[in-house]
């Protein structure tokens, strides 16, 4: 009777689906780490409780791709385990804080935001000047490049770190090198050519291989070697 | 070229900086400065796509959501960055999702309660 009971209540039912899915998952834990995942589970309200479950089935199934499962493990640990960010006790980073709070910590990432703003600051100017010298409004430009009149204001007073895409439309517009823009401009095409080559299904063309077979020979090492004596 | 020696770290701090855009975002918004934005069918969940790669990938998403309080502004949770090139499966749906869920528990929960 008991069971007919339980299997017409849904709720019942998706409660002790929920405990075999947490005994299963915790059965291979050692004990102390069984009691530290089931006291931080019973601390959480239910609605994350049902948000680890589910993610605890979908860590189980087999049909999960690896980075689906890691993500997944990820979220798990970030629901049970919360971290309150050591910035300001509360939870979740602060996006726009958290930049001059990470560079104060990590030398070359305050190099690397030194650069950034350098960049924005230099490409804000030159597009004021270049607008002023081509007698161009910021409404102008906006529809010849196809966004929007704030867009462009925010570009201008370096809210806004335009994209590649963005500098080369902007340069056509103003009938300019994009370089005069930006001058780091190819090292973005260089990334760009690194990151097409990491693609797992990239074929590389005739030219390109040939390219970089014509540039491995030229940059052969330079390693002085004495060479072996003659065999008996 | 230190770019080449420390990708993850510059292009972790670019696309904080694209990131960053989100605060000129309003729902019904189709681009947020030079960036086109989708709302993921069916969802809450909304994707900021961006074309630069930064030698890591072929473009990056930055899938958010939006919560109301504290008002007027709301708060925007960034829950995942992903590739370009990585499907939105059912199951990173349901990942996302979980994710959103968390994030507006957390809101609910207060830091610094008054005792």
């Amino acid at each position: 009777m008991t069971d007919t009971f339980l299997l017409n209540d849904p709720q019942a039912v998706a409660r002790l689906d929920s405990v075999a899915c947490i005994f299963e998952w915790t059965r291979s834990m050692s004990a102390p780490d069984r009691k530290r995942f089931l006291g931080a589970l019973i601390e959480c309200s239910d609605d994350v409780q049902q948000v680890v479950v589910s993610l605890l089935n979908v860590v189980k199934d087999p049909r999960t791709m690896p980075a689906e499962r890691k993500r997944a493990l990820m979220t798990i640990a970030d629901a049970l385990f919360l971290n309150p960010c050591e910035e300001d006790g509360r939870y979740g980073q602060d996006l726009a804080a958290s930049e001059p709070y990470a560079a104060a910590k990590n030398a070359p990432l305050a190099r690397e935001v030194r650069k950034m703003n350098a960049q924005e600051e230099s490409f804000a100017a030159r597009l004021k000047e270049l607008m002023t010298a081509k007698q161009i409004s910021q409404q102008e430009l906006s529809e010849r490049i196809g966004c929007s009149q704030p867009a462009i204001s925010q570009m201008l007073n370096r809210m806004c770190r335009p994209q590649k895409r963005t500098i080369l439309r902007l340069a056509e517009a103003l009938n300019v090198h994009p370089r005069e823009l930006w001058p780091d401009i190819d090292v973005a095409d260089m990334l760009d050519a690194v990151a097409s080559f990491q693609q797992d299904d990239y074929t590389m063309t005739a030219a390109e291989a040939s390219a970089l077979a014509d540039t491995a020979k030229k940059n052969r090492p330079k390693v002085r070697a004495k060479s072996l004596p003659t065999r008996p | 070229m230190h770019h080449l020696v420390m990708p993850r770290l510059a292009a972790r701090a670019q696309l904080r900086r694209q990131a960053i855009k989100l605060r000129f975002w309003q729902q019904t918004d189709t681009r947020v400065a030079d960036l086109d934005c989708i709302r993921v069918t069916g969802e809450t969940l909304f994707v900021l796509q961006l074309a630069d790669g930064y030698g890591l990938a072929d473009g990056f998403r930055i899938v958010f959501c939006e919560v109301p309080n504290p008002e007027p502004d709301g708060t925007i949770y960034v829950l995942a960055v992903m590739r370009a090139d990585e499907p939105l499966t059912a199951t990173t749906l349901e990942i996302l999702r979980g994710r959103e869920r968390i994030a507006r528990q957390r809101l609910s929960v207060d830091p610094y309660p008054e005792l």
